[in-house]
């Protein structure tokens, strides 16, 4: 009698045919001991295939959207602070370097007529509220998109 | 010709998320979240810090998506990052990964009346009963090679473990599942 058993992973591995072997069928097919583990992995290894998978009991989806939207709204939030933030020194910084040449700025508006002075103003005002509805739409745009 | 048709439908969903359709990301989501409840219900048993985990896995996903090569499934991906999230998690609340000990502990909840107990209980929660005492590794290993069917291969790039380790990992899980049912029930076949 053959005295030298297989061991648990080859057994396995020959249910899971990741290996063949004629000695390995010929040792089970005289080896009882061998014989009834490989019976033994045969059940278990079935039976743990028959099982089916399982889910959470909760609804994944709406979780991780819940989740990517609020990230989503800080980032946008932290973003208008950043932008708010270099707006603000960008323009103090102008008004600070400013000073020495708001004297020849406001002479060469003196020297203009009332036309003049009423055509720079209204032309800068037009300029001024394209830009600022175009940002605004397009914000819109992704905010939309991002809702979606 | 499978994996192609996986590829294209990969890089559609992918795409679209790119261009801001939460939508197209709710899809890949729906399409996941089973190969993710294999890995993140397996190694956290509380249901809040499954919520977190998944959570935090659909985030990284989604923040990383632009950096997703297509060298391996989508799905494989968002495999490996709840695997590595679940890790993490797993070391920060000091859980070993492959403790034999922690089978042990809960190891032959032995009654005399083990013999009659099999024929009250289901087969299958036996089975789930004794798979969820393996370590958090083997038992995600058993998942996803007998419930979730995953080749040997996809379960390496997963788990970034070489696939030998994985074999031998799965052949000591599988041993450990044999022995406990057979010490604990006294019986050698657990067949319905």
């Amino acid at each position: 009698m053959n005295t030298n058993h297989l061991t648990d992973d080859t057994i396995q591995a020959y249910i899971l045919q990741e290996i063949s072997d004629d000695k390995i069928a010929l040792h089970i097919s005289e080896c009882s001991d061998c014989k009834a583990k490989l019976e033994s992995y045969q059940t278990l290894i079935n039976a743990v295939n028959s099982i089916t998978s399982e889910t959470f009991s909760f609804d994944v989806t709406a979780i991780v959207l819940q989740k990517i939207e609020a990230t989503e709204t800080q980032k946008i939030a932290l973003g208008s602070y950043v932008l708010i933030t270099v707006l603000s020194v960008f323009i103090l910084s102008i008004i600070l370097f400013s000073f020495s040449i708001i004297k020849p700025i406001f002479q060469l508006f003196w020297s203009l007529d009332f036309f003049g002075n009423a055509f720079i103003i209204v032309s800068a005002l037009c300029v001024f509220t394209f830009l600022f509805n175009d940002i605004l739409r397009k914000y819109k745009q992704k905010k939309m998109l991002l809702l979606q | 010709m499978d994996n192609e048709s996986n590829l294209f439908s990969d890089k559609l969903l992918v795409e679209k998320v790119l261009s801001g359709n939460t939508q197209a990301f709710a899809m890949i989501v729906k399409d996941t979240e089973r190969l993710v409840a294999q890995i993140v219900r397996k190694m956290a048993a509380n249901e809040e810090d499954q919520k977190d985990l998944v959570q935090d896995i659909y985030l990284k996903a989604y923040q990383r998506i632009s950096s997703f090569k297509f060298q391996s499934k989508l799905s494989t991906w968002i495999g490996t990052i709840a695997y590595n999230t679940t890790i993490n998690y797993l070391e920060k609340k000091k859980i070993p990964l492959y403790d034999i000990d922690l089978m042990h502990e809960s190891k032959f909840v032995h009654s005399e009346n083990a013999e009659k107990e099999i024929f009250k209980k289901e087969t299958v929660q036996i089975l789930n009963n004794e798979i969820n005492k393996l370590p958090p590794l083997y038992k995600t290993l058993i998942s996803l090679y007998h419930i979730e069917e995953l080749p040997n291969k996809e379960i390496a790039d997963i788990t970034n473990l070489p696939e030998g380790t994985i074999k031998n990992y799965l052949y000591r899980a599988r041993k450990i599942l044999k022995d406990n049912i057979e010490n604990n029930y006294k019986i050698n076949s657990y067949e319905h």
